[in-house]
């Protein structure tokens, strides 16, 4: 995961913008990165270094600079012809991302390597690490979740108490922060099932779910992304390591992703090795 | 009872003016008040008004007059208090704000040399000027002001189009340029639609509804209610459409305009279909039956911002925009009942009247006496309309005349619905909502009582993003039982809905249209630099202006105008012409050269007839422009009849008043002479004089010898003291300073000693004590080495100088005479080459006229007194001793010698800097000869100049001692003295005629 030196995009991003003239507004400003709501979505404005969002851009620490001096949230920008505008009181800005590099944060489909997982180096560090992961999540946990959480790694439901549509339902917008840890959870669950075709009814229901229950828009993006098979780089890391057999590089990397956000990579992560056990458990 | 008050020079914008009046109208026994600036349009307003009196008729436009029609006079005092307190606050205000306004445009241009706008407000008569100084200075031009003439309309917009340049306005009270609001606007998110609007309230509705769908605006250009007539051809529509069109951020072109002249109409719409952008035009009072290619044609303002946000999102346009009005289901109102608009922005009224017009077939529009419509009972007004705003505060500022309206409409039984509007953004009230709304409940309480139906519709035109709290004005509104609505197309629905009559816009579709699309001309780079950079604004007039454009990120400097020349039209004229000759300038650099090239040497003292053959026996010579003996003040009489008894022409006063009265003598001012003389600069043949003589330019200048202080001739005293002292220095002091002098190889070099002399304090006039000293420095070893004098006499001379701290000022008045003499051999420019004054008259002459005088009536100088004697003593000013003003020493160089000012009475250091850096406004140079050390070594003033005199109001300020009025009582005290203004414009007036322009009477 070494860090990007130009400005790239998501590939996603070709799906958002359909039209020639969008408009859209700030949604959210931080110190590092913001958001801009388009009607069709989030898109993330984050600086060369960090981790590509799906459904984001990587600009210069210069240039995002001037656009946190200058913007304000609910400012106007302008997606036209490739570009963007930011319609900020001082001066119009223009991010040309037309010219940036795209690229491919689809997520690869590695059903093929499903046979092997269970004595893979990558699974078994999972399986050591899922405990600690289990403890440090976000997700404050009562018996019903714990109970959802267990029921998550297994294949065969027909006799628990919890159903799937159950399970996404508490998850879903569960905790604090932009995106939630029951939401971070449930996107690297459900990312682990995608890299190994195991999620098509669970998309379906995760989508359903989204349509009843709210989260935050950041989380709804990420979803978004995922459902339509985008995830954020970092993790789409993940899909390269499965094979890897040097212990101490997965357990580098997931020690890295832990520090992604407050706990939401290690939620991601705990997701993730759920996913993982459920993928095996299936394969078995 | 009508009480005046005359506050001289005291020029303020008319904001500010409209604020007082509002404070000072609300002082208890205020019958009525106005403060207005004495121009003569606003006497005519204090006449219909019933406060004009003789005093305000003498008013001058840069006058403040404050006029209170009460039954107590001392109720004055205390509106001139208020105003005092007001004015007072401004200028803390304005000193906190720490940022250095400029004074004209000089000062204006070099504060903001990269500046690109000129926003305008000052009152119309002098808009024009102002506009075509912008221009000259390529500037575009923002205006706010109104009154400026359609011809001059027609003239600066063409001179502006092929400059590049955008005039925007006249009477263009709203704008957005780069996100930035000028004059009256809301606060509107920045976005991708850019507007030219002629009307300000036609611009604030459309914008502040964009911004509250979501949408946002980067320009609104207003182009002035008279852009698109057929003699202004829409010169600056079509130019901003076209800058529009070049602009990348701009995707979506929105125009309001009133229904323009045909021929007009034809070329913008055939412009519009050229444009690349889609664009969403209003002629308001036309409902167009569909939309046309990519132009889009909307009946009204909400329907106009409605199509302008769905396009800037890339989105279709729908066929109908018309939302429903949120309260429907309000009680209906009785069909005998009427609608009564009560707008204060023009634009909404005639929407409203338009709206209701056509719904209920009323026959159109109007504009008589601020009615836009008034047919059967149905009426609306707008209350910003001239007759109700001259000389008093706009109606979104000033609630008073729709309060009293209100209370009007609402006792009339027949009205149902009552409309308002409540403009928020800059300029406009702080709480509009909040002052009417108690009119408002007592108009309905008192129907409630009396059981009719009243029912009151608003509409409130601002953003969250304005100044006013938006939410909280609908809120106070509503509370009060208003039913508000959030667009004034709505409320007018609305306002008809109650009165059964439900009018529904058909649904339009999209002809297509055939032509091609013409190219475009090209964009000035001027515009493209206006349409892709914040502002940089010269503000010139309404102060808080600028304070918007600053907050908003754009740059301006505070221009604070006063009207120049004192507002008078004829000499602005002049000044307009020869602002154009660029050849004034070069001439008067030549005359300057003069002055500052100029080799003064002193080189011998002689009895005055051995060089100046006029003077013969019971011939004397005067100070100041030529003046009969009859109509002299007493020092100069006094003076007179002290000559005529030291050359023994008469043996008593009495004798020698009777020949003098009797006219035996003949009177020759020094100045025609080569000469000058103190105070009543009387000199007779016998008496000695400095001979000076100017090596540059070959003549020389003469001046009697300072006799000292106490009783001295030229204060008028005539005793036997006085004639000896005259017959001493004939035969001693002169005699022995001739010989020392002529010891002197080439005699004294004054330049030498003037230059050191002035970095020790000394200014000239009141102050010569340095100069004396390194004067008696010089002379001394001279006056000893003398064989022929006996040490006796050497004694007393060197005594006497030593004594004499002003023994120096006759030197620097011979040597100023010796240079502005040199200076008058060239006669072009319009440099000032001599000021005198003889008690009646203060005399200029200019360079390019020669020996002509120019003469106004003298002022009697202000200072200090001493013991026993007042103002009431003082002499009018009088003596030749201005030729030290007239050179840049004296009172122009205060600074030279703060420990002068504290004598003089002009305060201490801080007024003495003013003092001087005024005074430098007047002048085109600085002299490096007098290098002062208390002004940073700038050298001291150099080449007044009759233009910026005029121009800036600002006279010569002469350092001056003061004589007892009657005659041998000598100096009473010493002061400061302005020239007047009035020889400076005479000389003006004359010079213009001299170079061939026409001068008209305004």
């Amino acid at each position: 995961m070494s860090a990007i030196k130009r400005e790239t995009k998501s590939n996603f991003l070709s799906l958002y913008f359909k039209n020639s003239l969008q408009m859209g507004s700030i949604h959210t400003l931080f110190e590092n990165s913001l958001n801009v709501q388009f009607p069709f979505g989030l898109i993330h404005i984050g600086q060369i270094g960090m981790p590509l969002s799906p459904f984001g851009c990587l600009i210069s620490t210069k240039e995002y600079r001037q656009l946190h001096d200058q913007c304000q949230p609910g400012d106007l920008v302008r997606y036209k012809q490739g570009n963007l505008y930011f319609y900020t009181q001082k001066n119009v800005i223009k991010v040309e991302l037309d010219i940036f590099e795209e690229v491919d944060l689809s997520i690869p489909e590695l059903k093929p390597l499903s046979s092997k997982l269970e004595k893979s180096v990558f699974y078994q560090v999972f399986v050591e690490t899922l405990f600690s992961l289990s403890v440090e999540t976000g997700l404050p946990l009562n018996d019903t979740i714990k109970e959802g959480l267990k029921i998550l790694a297994e294949p065969n439901r027909n006799e628990k108490r919890l159903s799937d549509e159950d399970i996404i339902g508490i998850l879903i917008g569960r905790g604090i922060g932009l995106t939630p840890s029951g939401d971070d959870i449930l996107i690297g669950y459900t990312f682990a099932r995608m890299l190994f075709q195991e999620a098509d009814e669970w998309k379906e229901k995760v989508a359903a779910a989204l349509q009843e229950k709210k989260t935050t828009a950041i989380s709804e993006a990420y979803f978004s992304a995922l459902l339509k098979g985008y995830i954020n780089e970092n993790f789409l890391y993940l899909a390269q390591l499965v094979t890897e057999t040097d212990r101490k590089k997965i357990l580098d990397t997931i020690q890295r992703l832990k520090r992604f956000g407050h706990t939401s990579g290690t939620d991601t992560l705990y997701g993730f090795a759920l996913g993982l056990h459920y993928v095996q458990k299936k394969e078995r | 009872m009508i009480y005046t008050k005359i506050k001289e020079n005291s020029y303020q914008d008319s904001i500010n003016l409209m604020l007082l009046t509002n404070a000072v109208s609300t002082i208890d026994g205020v019958e009525k008040a106005q403060v207005m600036m004495g121009t003569d349009a606003n006497k005519d307003i204090l006449k219909e008004a019933g406060l004009y009196n003789d005093e305000v008729q003498k008013a001058q436009p840069s006058d403040m007059v404050v006029a209170v029609d009460s039954e107590d006079e001392a109720v004055l005092s205390d509106v001139m208090d208020e105003v005092e307190n007001f004015l007072g606050d401004l200028s803390v205000k304005k000193e906190s704000s720490q940022v250095k306004d400029a004074r004209n445009w000089e000062e204006a241009l070099e504060s903001q040399p990269d500046a690109n706008l000129a926003l305008i407000s000052v009152p119309g008569i002098y808009a024009a000027d102002e506009i075509e100084t912008a221009l000259d200075n390529n500037l575009h031009a923002f205006v706010f002001s109104d009154n400026v003439s359609k011809e001059d309309e027609v003239r600066l917009k063409k001179k502006a189009h092929e400059k590049g340049l955008l005039v925007m306005g006249p009477d263009c009270g709203t704008g957005v340029i780069s996100n930035v609001p000028m004059a009256f606007t809301n606060v509107v998110k920045p976005g991708n639609i850019g507007i030219v609007g002629a009307s300000g309230t036609g611009i604030q509705e459309v914008t502040t509804i964009i911004d509250r769908l979501g949408g946002g605006v980067v320009h609104a250009i207003g182009t002035g209610g008279r852009d698109l007539s057929d003699e202004v051809g829409a010169i600056t529509m079509k130019d901003a459409l076209v800058g529009l069109a070049e602009h990348e951020p701009t995707d979506v072109i929105v125009v309001i305009s009133k229904p323009p002249a045909p021929e007009v109409r034809d070329e913008v719409v055939r412009l519009l279909h050229d444009l690349p952008e889609p664009v969403v035009a209003i002629f308001l009072g036309e409902n167009p039956e569909h939309h046309e290619g990519d132009v889009y044609l909307a009946h009204t303002l909400e329907e106009t911002a409605h199509i302008a946000v769905d396009l800037a999102n890339g989105q279709e346009v729908k066929d109908r925009y018309q939302e429903k009005p949120q309260h429907l289901g309000s009680k209906k109102v009785g069909a005998d009942k009427t609608v009564k608009g009560l707008y204060s922005g023009g634009t909404l009224a005639s929407e409203a009247a338009m709206l209701i017009s056509e719904a209920l077939e009323l026959g159109g529009l109007i504009k008589e006496e601020g009615f836009i419509l008034k047919t059967n009972g149905f009426e609306v007004m707008d209350l910003g309309d001239d007759i109700y705003t001259q000389g008093k505060p706009h109606p979104m500022i000033d609630p008073e005349v729709r309060k009293k309206k209100i209370q009007e409409y609402a006792a009339d039984e027949n009205t149902g619905v009552i409309l308002l509007d409540v403009v928020l953004g800059y300029g406009s009230h702080p709480d509009m909502a909040g002052v009417l709304v108690p009119v408002i409940k007592e108009a309905l309480e008192t129907a409630e009582t009396e059981k009719r139906e009243l029912t009151f519709i608003g509409t409130v035109c601002g953003t969250q993003q304005d100044p006013q709290d938006y939410d909280q004005a609908k809120r106070t509104l509503e509370e009060a039982g208003v039913l508000v609505e959030d667009s004034n197309a709505k409320a007018v629905r609305l306002a008809l809905h109650l009165m059964g009559k439900d009018v529904e816009d058909a649904p339009k579709e999209v002809k297509s249209y055939d032509q091609e699309k013409r190219e475009l001309p090209a964009v000035s780079e001027a515009i493209t630099d206006l349409l892709n950079t914040k502002p940089r604004v010269i503000n010139i007039g309404v102060e808080s202006f600028s304070e918007v454009v600053r907050e908003h990120g754009g740059q301006a400097v505070q221009y604070n105008w006063k009207p120049i020349a004192g507002g008078n039209r004829k000499l602005i004229k002049i000044l307009s012409q020869l602002k154009h000759m660029d050849e004034i300038n070069e001439q008067n650099e030549r005359v300057i050269g003069r002055f500052k090239d100029a080799q003064p040497f002193l080189v011998d003292v002689v009895p005055a007839h051995t060089v100046i053959p006029e003077l013969k026996e019971k011939v004397l010579l005067h100070a100041g422009p030529p003046i009969a003996y009859e109509d002299m003040t007493g020092p100069m009489q006094g003076s007179c009849v002290g000559a005529t008894l030291y050359e023994g022409w008469a043996e008593t006063e009495e004798e020698a008043r009777r020949m003098l009265e009797n006219g035996e003598f003949t009177f020759i001012p020094c100045h025609h002479v080569n000469a000058v003389g103190p105070m009543g600069g009387i000199t007779s043949m016998h008496m000695p004089v400095l001979v000076m003589e100017n090596r540059l330019t070959n003549n020389t200048a003469y001046c009697i010898l300072n006799e000292g202080i106490g009783k001295v001739l030229r204060f008028g005293a005539f005793s036997q003291e006085v004639v000896d002292r005259l017959t001493w220095i004939q035969d001693v002091l002169a005699p022995v300073l001739s010989k020392a002098l002529r010891k002197l190889d080439g005699g004294l070099n004054v330049n030498v000693l003037a230059s050191k002399a002035i970095t020790m304090g000394d200014e000239f006039h009141q102050r010569n004590i340095a100069a004396s000293l390194l004067f008696l420095k010089e002379i001394s070893p001279k006056i000893l080495s003398l064989d022929d004098v006996d040490n006796a006499m050497k004694q007393e001379v060197i005594q006497f100088l030593a004594d004499t701290d002003q023994f120096f000022l006759n030197i620097m008045m011979a040597t100023g005479k010796a240079i502005v003499d040199g200076a008058r051999q060239l006669t072009e420019g319009t440099i000032v080459t001599t000021m005198t004054r003889n008690g009646k008259d203060f005399g200029v002459r200019i360079s390019a006229l020669g020996d002509k005088w120019f003469t106004a009536p003298v002022n009697t100088p202000k200072g200090l007194y001493f013991t026993g004697f007042s103002e009431e003593d003082g002499n009018p000013d009088i003596g030749d001793s201005a030729i030290t003003e007239t050179i840049g020493v004296g009172g122009m160089a205060m600074i030279a010698a703060p420990g002068v000012t504290r004598f003089v009475g002009a305060g201490g250091f801080e007024d003495a800097l003013r003092v001087s850096n005024e005074m430098s406004e007047i002048c085109v140079a600085h002299n490096p000869n007098y290098s002062i050390p208390t002004w940073d070594f700038k050298g001291a003033c150099l080449g007044i100049d009759i233009r910026k005199v005029v121009e800036t109001g600002i006279t010569p300020i002469i350092n001056t001692g003061i004589a007892h009025k009657k005659a041998g009582l000598g100096q009473v005290g010493a002061g400061t003295v302005r020239a007047p203004l009035a020889c400076f414009e005479k000389a003006l007036v004359a010079y213009a005629e001299s170079v061939g322009i026409e001068v008209e009477e305004a």
